[in-house]
Formats: structure tokens, sequence, C-alpha cells
């Protein structure tokens, strides 16, 4: 009876794999905590050969790791978390005495002085040792890891981090075709499509997040609405930018001590979200001063003229189709001012 | 390894087949010795040696014990088995706890003692095979086993994988001679195990982490922010979560024992639909509640003597009971409840002479389930002020129910499982599944597989058990 039940369970999976693979679904990474735990171990194990890069979603859509190994000779680890701030990533990577390539900190103004949240949680995971001698004190914990992701990276059900009940419930019953804007690539990089989402309403909604407020992207008065709350906003108070710079500050002088070099990049923006960051984080008070304070490296999307021409479709990230291009020429300017260590 | 892991699957498959090629019993019982000690190794390596050091500590005083007349001397290698059994669960499951209550004590008193961070990891399912060791020696100085038993074999019945981690905690007497003998499990018993370890998989995977789960982590992890009708939800929701959580972890041991042609006793029946806490603990968690009557309410002296003394004896061993499951005042407390109502309940006894009528059981097993519900509060929250904040919210009628759709499936959940119960009180599982049609029985199989395909890929949780 239940080799009949197991049979029959076999058989329905099948057929929502072929469901979904009719309606143009394909199976996805995972971008997991097991994932970024081993990426971090290669940041360390690497060395001087590593080209760390650490910060939130616009790294993590918007820079090509295998264009950036071709151009820098460097072996790319993407660190980069989702919706995340980068500080405390960088005082792990600063406390590890075998950290010493380079690192890429995706600069956004408002996450400065940002601690805790996920960052803080895989940064801390990592230093109990989760994947250092994992396999002497866990070894059923990493292996069904690799299990886990193995088996849900190969099946349509599982795809963009579904469960079968919701591929079943969502996608396949409901016959929605797929339209996975977002697809994460093994090396934990993000590729967003932005042909499959639905335009301005996409758009604004990424502009009131960022506002930090909610409104009704379907009404027609959902864009002037937007324009008239970003056109009211005043800068935002710095007080905690220099405390906050003098801690990144500390952190980076440790890795330069031991060969490693941090180099921050405030990646491209356009339209409203743009507004809203020159608005409330004018550059001279923000990002200057806070280069100034660290005594590091920067270079900004907005102020290099190789880089200025790339429009962000949601006003935040960038779309696959420029991402290569974004990262060559990102490349190319870390190579014409010595960034990358000599002989890479 | 988690029985709900497709490592474990591979584990499983693997050692399954072995044992069906090997040809002797001999080599079979090598096998699940092996497989038994790689499972337990699976977690953790190191803590290997503690396992076996307690095996050989054991079964070597159980022999010296066997051997000997004298009555001073069997004393004291009984002695020496509990310290060792009680020692080796105190330094790693309390040693933190001690040190830090003693520094309590001593700030009380205008001593300022830090003690050092210990950092002593528990070794996974310590209490479980401890107690089950330690009931050999017990059962050898009472002369209700002899100790001739050979070493491996005794080896696989304080490491057999399906009870070790988590129980039912089992007694030499019951498990030993069936390993001694050789046996081939039936095609129906391998048919009902491995029915067994479906539906415990589907109570651990469906019910308990994705019905009951998500409601109970909600709202005890910011108690104050929800009101009355979220709060109930929760607590009944725990009440479903740890039932269907352990139930079906023991479910799933029984059943793969089975597959290898071991019989496991039952370690729950039907427990919401108790009358009375007695005979709640009569149906949850048998073997513990067994082997806490055994081996100390009867030797503190049970019920005999006055009111008082059985009190007495009821309540340190409900206390120790709470203790057993975590270094923690709010297991003592969680302890002392239900030493409280199986107080209370023999003293009303006492003075009530008449059985109930039906009404009156209904409404019995009612309120000792609320009752029961009520004491998982403690169980279940982190610290005193997450258990206070969940017991005030049960009264905070000033805010809005939050949690809409899965706290209302939480409510039914638990409504269809004290029904199911109540219905089933006095029936076994097995003879319940026998009364179906075969078209019912295939209709309820695919139905479990089904919810627990659709439900995989989550978040995996260990069983609620494995940290005690």
């Amino acid at each position: 009876m239940l080799a009949v039940g197991v049979l029959i369970l076999l058989m329905g999976a099948a057929l929502l794999e072929l469901r979904l693979d009719a309606l143009g679904y394909r199976p996805t990474a995972l971008d997991s905590r097991q994932r970024w735990q081993h990426e971090r171990a290669r940041a360390a194990a690497l060395g001087k050969d590593a080209l760390i890069l650490v910060g939130a979603s616009r790294f993590q859509l918007g820079l090509d790791l295998d264009v950036l190994r071709r151009e820098t000779g460097l072996e790319p680890v993407q660190l980069a978390l989702d919706g995340s701030a980068g500080e405390p990533v960088l005082a792990g990577l600063a406390n590890d005495p075998r950290v010493r390539g380079t690192i890429l900190f995706d600069y956004y103004d408002h996450a400065i002085g940002m601690r805790g949240g996920v960052a803080e949680e895989m940064e801390q995971a990592y230093g109990r040792g989760v994947s250092r001698i994992d396999l002497w004190r866990h070894p059923a914990a990493l292996i069904e890891g690799a299990l886990t992701t193995w088996m849900h990276e190969r099946l349509r059900a599982y795809a963009d981090g579904a469960d079968p009940l919701t591929s079943l419930h969502r996608r396949a019953l409901p016959a929605v075709p797929a339209r996975q804007y977002l697809t994460t690539q093994p090396d934990r990089s993000r590729l967003a499509d932005y042909t499959l989402v639905d335009m301005p309403e996409f758009y604004y909604r990424r502009v009131a997040r960022t506002l930090g407020e909610t409104i009704d992207v379907r009404s027609p008065h959902a864009e002037s609405d937007l324009a008239h709350r970003v056109g009211r906003l005043v800068p935002a108070e710095d007080t905690g930018l220099v405390d906050a710079a003098r801690r990144v500050g500390d952190d980076v002088a440790r890795i330069h001590a031991r060969g490693g070099r941090v180099i921050f990049v405030a990646m491209p923006s356009s339209g409203m979200v743009r507004e809203i960051e020159m608005r409330r984080y004018p550059r001279e008070r923000f990002w200057t001063r806070f280069l100034t304070e660290v005594g590091a490296t920067g270079i900004h999307a907005a102020q290099e003229n190789a880089l200025v021409g790339y429009a962000c479709p949601d006003g935040s990230h960038l779309d696959l189709r420029e991402r290569g291009s974004f990262t060559r020429s990102l490349a190319a300017i870390l190579r014409q001012r010595g960034l990358i260590p000599s002989g890479s | 390894m988690v029985f709900n892991s497709y490592l474990f699957l591979l584990f499983f498959v693997l050692v399954f087949g072995l044992y069906w090629i090997l040809p002797d019993w001999g080599k079979r019982k090598r096998l699940l010795l092996v497989a038994s000690y790689v499972f337990y190794g699976a977690w953790s390596p190191p803590y290997v040696v503690l396992l076996l050091a307690s095996t050989v500590l054991d079964w070597w005083l159980a022999r010296l014990l066997g051997r000997c007349d004298d009555p001073r001397r069997r004393r004291l290698l009984l002695t020496a088995s509990l310290a060792g059994n009680l020692g080796l669960l105190g330094y790693f499951k309390y040693g933190d706890f001690l040190l830090d209550n003693c520094a309590a004590l001593l700030s009380l008193a205008g001593v300022d003692y830090r003690p050092p961070e210990a950092g002593i990891l528990l070794p996974i399912g310590i209490s479980f095979y401890t107690f089950a060791s330690l009931s050999y020696t017990i059962d050898v100085y009472r002369r209700e086993t002899h100790a001739e038993w050979k070493f491996s074999d005794y080896a696989l019945f304080v490491s057999f994988f399906p009870h070790l981690v988590a129980g039912p905690i089992l007694r030499a007497r019951a498990l030993l001679p069936q390993i001694a003998v050789p046996r081939r499990p039936t095609f129906n018993e391998v048919g009902w195990g491995l029915a067994l370890l479906c539906f415990g998989l589907f109570c651990k995977v469906v019910m308990a982490d994705a019905l009951f789960a998500p409601v109970v982590d909600a709202v005890y992890a910011k108690p104050a922010q929800f009101g009355m009708e979220d709060t109930w939800a929760a607590v009944l929701a725990f009440s479903g979560q740890i039932y269907f959580d352990f139930n079906g972890y023991s479910l799933c041991a029984i059943g793969l024992a089975l597959c290898f042609g071991i019989a496991f006793p039952d370690n729950f029946r039907q427990p919401y639909a108790a009358i009375g806490f007695s005979d709640f603990w009569r149906r949850w968690h048998i073997s513990l509640s067994t082997w806490l009557r055994d081996y100390l309410y009867i030797p503190l002296g049970g019920n005999r003597g006055s009111l008082w003394r059985a009190g007495r004896n009821l309540m340190l061993t409900m206390l120790l009971g709470g203790l057993w499951h975590g270094a923690s005042w709010l297991f003592v407390l969680w302890g002392g409840m239900h030493g409280l109502f199986l107080w209370t309940e023999r003293l009303v006894r006492q003075r009530i002479a008449a059985a109930p009528g039906a009404a009156g059981q209904r409404l019995i097993q009612l309120l000792t389930f609320v009752a029961v519900t009520l004491t998982w509060i403690p169980f279940r929250a982190p610290d005193v002020d997450t258990a206070t904040q969940v017991a005030a919210g049960l009264f905070r009628s000033e805010l809005p129910p939050m949690l809409d759709l899965p706290g209302l499936a939480a409510f039914i959940g638990i409504a269809i499982t004290v029904g199911w119960q109540i219905s089933l009180r006095d029936r076994n599982f097995e003879a319940t599944v026998a009364s179906w049609g075969r078209a019912v029985q295939l209709a309820m199989a695919i139905s479990c597989l089904a919810a627990m395909y659709l439900f995989s890929g989550g978040e995996q949780r260990a069983f609620i058990y494995f940290q005690f």
C-alpha cells in the first residue's frame, strides 16, 4: 500500500515538474546560509588572491563575477547579502587575520552605521566556527545542507526559494507563466531581468520603499504623488556619521595593516531613487566626509565618466544586460588607479 | 542526523539493504551496532567516546553486580553506576546551570562570584541513553534481570539508532532478549514499520512544523504584541506542536525498529483524551513516566504512608522529571505544576468516591487538556519574562487578532486533534488503521506522502526532544 502511495507521489511530483517546465519555470540556485558560509571561508582561504564583495543587493545584482575574474586576475568572492548592511561582515573580515585580499565595499549612505541583521548573524555564525571545523563537529548538518541544496537546485518546484505547495498553488494550478525576474547564481550573484516585471508599478514600488512609505502604485497619480513626496525631502541628520566612519576606519586600518585593501564603491541609481539619495544624503556631507574619516579610496558611479551612463530600471539595481559592461568599466578604473595588487 | 532529512533517508536505505543481504544474525547485529555509532557520530563525532564510555562502565559494573552476593559491595557498585551516569548528566547538562545558580546565591549573600564561561555543549541524547543504561544496572541490582549479556548486545541495546537520541527510553530487560535471539522481520512488520515511519514524519513535517510551529514562534518571539485570540492560538498550538513533534519522533523510532524486527513499546496513547492528570501521565511520554515511577517514585516510598508523604514523593518525582527536560527553573516549574495537579487530583479522588458520568468525563477531559495546555507555557517560554507575558496575553483583549489564517488553522487543527484522540481514546493506532478499508488506507498513505512533499523545502527543524 505504501509502495503504491510512493509511486503515485513520485508521479505527482514529476507531473508538477513538467507543468512548471511548460510554464517556463527553471530551477534556481539557493542563496542559503550554508552557501554564504562557504564563500566566507573562501574569502579567508584565498588570502591575497581574493576579491571580496561586501554589501547588499546592488552588488549581488550589479557585478558580474566572471568579468571581474577575467579583468582583475583575482578570484571574486560574493559576500553581499540582499537587504543587509555590510559593516558587520567587514568587521568580521577585519577580525580574521587570514583575510588579506582586496575588498570592494558596497557603499550605501543610509546603511552606514547599521549593525545587526542577517549580516551580523552570518558573521557571528562563521565566527563561532560553523564552517571551519564543521565537518568534524557537525558532519550530518553539513552533508544534509549540501544534499538539500543539490536537490532543490535541480527541481522547478523549489525555484526562487519556493516550496512545492507554493509552486502548485500559485504557479501550476492557476497556470501563471514564469516571470522569474531574479535568478540566483551558484556564485551567489543574482541576475535581474526587468523586462519580466510590470513597469512602471515595479519602479514606483521601489521608489516608495526607498522613501519608506507606501502608496497605491496602480493609481494614475502615483508618479506625481511620489515626485511630490521626493520634492519635500530634506537632508538627513549626519550626527552619527563620523562615529560610524571611524568604526569602519578601524576595521579598514586593520585590513590594510596586513596587506589587504578596502575600496568603497557607490553603485549607480536612477530616476527618483537617485533624487531621494541626493536630497537626503548630499554627497559632500556624506560620501566625501565618510571617505575622509575612513581614510580609504572610493569610486562613486555618479562621479566617474565611465560609469555615469548606466541606468537602473527599478531605480536601484542594474539589469542583467548592463552588469557585464558595468563590471568591465569598474574593473578598468580599478586597474587604472592601481587598486588591484600588481601581478594579478 | 534527523529522521526528516535526505541524509537519513540514504542512511536508512543503505543500512536496511545491507541488513537484508547479510546472512546471519551476528553479522546483522554488528551492522546495526556500527550503523548506530555512525548515526550518533554524525551529530558530533567526539561524543561517540562518551557514549562508549557510559556503555562500557555500566556493562562492566552490572557484570560485577551480577556475580556479587555481598550486599555492601553490591550497593557500592550500584552507587558507582549512579555516580557515573548522573555525574555525566550533571556535568554536561547541568554544569553551567549549577554554576550560574551558585553565583546568584552568592550574590544574595553579597559575594561577587563570576563563574568562568564553561561553554559546555550538551551531547545529544545524553538524557535518554544514560536513563536507559542506568535502568539496566538498577535492574541487575534488584535481580530483575541477569548480567551475562554479551558486550556487543548490550552496546547495541544502548546505541540502537531508532531510540538513541530521543527515546523511547527502553529497558534492558525488554530489548536485550530481543537482540539476543536471531530474528528476521516479516513482510508485514516491515510494511507496518514503514507506515509508522511515514506517519511519524507526517506528524513532524506537516502538523508540528508547518501547521503549529509558525503560530507558536510568532507569539513567543514577541508576546507583548499579541492579544487574547492570538495568544490562545499559540498556547493551544504548542500543545499540538509538542505532541505531533514528539509523538511523530516516537512513531518513527517504533517503525524503524520494527523494520529490523525489534518491537518498541508505545510512547503515547491519546494523551489529550486523558481523564485527569494521573491518566494523562499514563498516556504521555509513557517510557519516561514509567521510568520515573519505577526508579524514583516507588523507591521514594510511592503512595505508601500518609497522604502528605505520598504527595511529597509525587512532587519530588515531578520536579526532578521537570528538571530532566533541561537545565532551567522553568522546566522545574512545569514539573511542579504537574506534581501539584496530580496531588490535588489524588486529594479530590479520596473525597469523591463516585465515578463521573459521561458528561462529567467529557468535562474532566476538557479541563485536563486546558490545564495541560497552560502548563506548556513555562515549558515553551525561553525565560520567565516571556512566560509571564504569554500568560498575561491570554487575557489581553485590547489588541486585535493578527495571525488570521495561521491562527485559525491552529485552532481548527488542535480541535480536530483533541476530538480525534477522544474518539480513539481506548483504541490503539494499529487497530484503527486495520479497521479502515484498503482504499482508505491508500488514500491516507497518499495524503500523508503528498502533504510531506508539498510542505518540504522550508527551514528544517530538529525534533524538540533532541534538546533534552
